[in-house]
This record gives C-alpha cells, structure tokens and sequence, in this order.
C-alpha cells in the first residue's frame, strides 16, 4: 500500500500540511491531446494543502484552477460555518500527486477561496475514504497510505 | 434544493439538469448525466467515462457532469469560511 509519512514542528499549530503536485486530469490531457497534438496543457502546480477531516470534499483555491487552465465540469453546493445558505461552487477534475509517489487520479475538486495563509488546498474526506490516515500527536507525525 | 443558479459559470447546463431531472430520475437514478447547453448528452454508469466524454466532444470548454439524484445535498465543511 503507498505510503507517505509527514512531521511538522508543531501538528496542533499548522495541522497536518503536505506539499502536494495538482494537476490536469490524465484523462482530460489525453482525451485532448487526441484532438489537438498541440493543445497546450499546463504543468503541474506544487501546492501546500492540509488534511482535512472536516472537509466532505477536497478543495482547491481558484488561483491555483485558473493557473491550470481548467474549464469547470461540475457544480455543488457547500456549507461553511460562515455560510447560512448553501453556496454553489464550480467543480474541476486534476489529479493530486503527494509525495513519495502516492497518487490520486481523477480528482474532482471544489473551486473555492482558502482563507488560510499559504493553504492552496483542503484534502478532504472523498480522497480520505480510500485512504487511512494515522495521526500520531505526540510525535508531530501523520501518515497517509491509499 | 431549489436554488437560483444565476452565480454559477454552468448556470445553463443546471438550469436543463432541473428542467429534465424528474425524467433523467426515471431512466437514470443515480448515474451521471452529461449536459452541454440546453442539451442532454447522454447519461453514464461512471463519472469518468462521462468527464472524457465531455472532453471529447467539448474540449477544455465548461460542461456539467452531474449525478443524478433526487435532491442536491449540500456538501459540510467545518474548518474553513468563505
């Protein structure tokens, strides 16, 4: 099963951050690059993300979406505890490498903005269901295997 | 959930998913329907299958693949604001 461990100075203050590589679907290049030998696809964008167990889904900050050059693909609603309606966002499909190799394709991702400093992505519970996630605490250390 | 889809750069595309969900819901609960426009494309068992199929007909140009469901339920999240 792969793997990838993580260690931060301080899990209760930054929680447990991961610099992930998010990118264009495989899917979507190929289908593309099928049509358009010569469509231009963008590179993948490293990006600081949090795991999240609080987040249903994974979401990811619009500047990074618009760096992609992403049309969107999808739309759903969300709750946030500054929001008293459902807000409706855009959906987009990338793929999410983490380190050591571990990947997930065929992501498909909120588009909203991430208040938090640097954060440019939430890992959340649709790409943690087929993970398991161990947090040791009192180590500063998490891992994650998929 | 009715909502007003006025924000959304897929506005089109919802407003013919709600416009065709009691019929889609009859033939088709619970795959994904993939819609371009005012136009029902056609509906898949995977998502996937549907998303490169948009890409193959669209390109990288917005188009909707949504699950077909009877209602739209909101997706939570505890630790971030907008």
């Amino acid at each position: 099963m792969p793997s990838f461990t993580g260690s931060v100075p301080n899990l209760v203050d930054v929680g447990p951050l991961v610099e992930i590589l998010i990118s264009p679907s495989r899917a979507f290049i190929d289908t593309v690059r099928t049509s358009d030998p010569n469509a231009l696809i963008a590179s993948p964008l490293r990006a600081t993300s949090m795991i999240d167990t609080g987040a249903s889904g994974t979401v990811v900050n619009p500047n990074v979406i618009a760096a992609l050059g992403l049309s969107p693909v999808g739309s759903v609603f969300i709750h946030t505890p500054s929001t008293t309606e459902p807000i409706e966002c855009d959906q987009y499909h990338v793929d999410i490498a983490f380190p050591n190799g571990v990947s997930f394709p065929n992501a498909v991702v909120i588009c909203a903005p991430l208040g938090m400093q640097n954060i440019k992505c939430l890992i959340g519970r649709d790409i943690l269901e087929n993970a398991v996630l161990t947090y040791i605490g009192y180590i500063n250390q998490f891992t994650i295997s998929f | 959930m009715t909502a007003d889809h006025a924000q959304s750069s897929l506005a089109a595309e919802l407003h013919t998913f709600a416009a065709h969900r009691n019929e889609l819901l009859g033939r088709a609960k619970g795959k994904y329907v993939l819609i371009k426009g005012q136009n029902v494309v056609d509906v898949f068992e995977d998502r996937t299958d549907a998303l490169v199929r948009g890409y193959r007909e669209f390109g990288n140009h917005p188009f909707l693949v949504k699950k077909v469901t009877d209602v739209d339920a909101p997706l939570n999240f505890t630790s971030f604001q907008l």
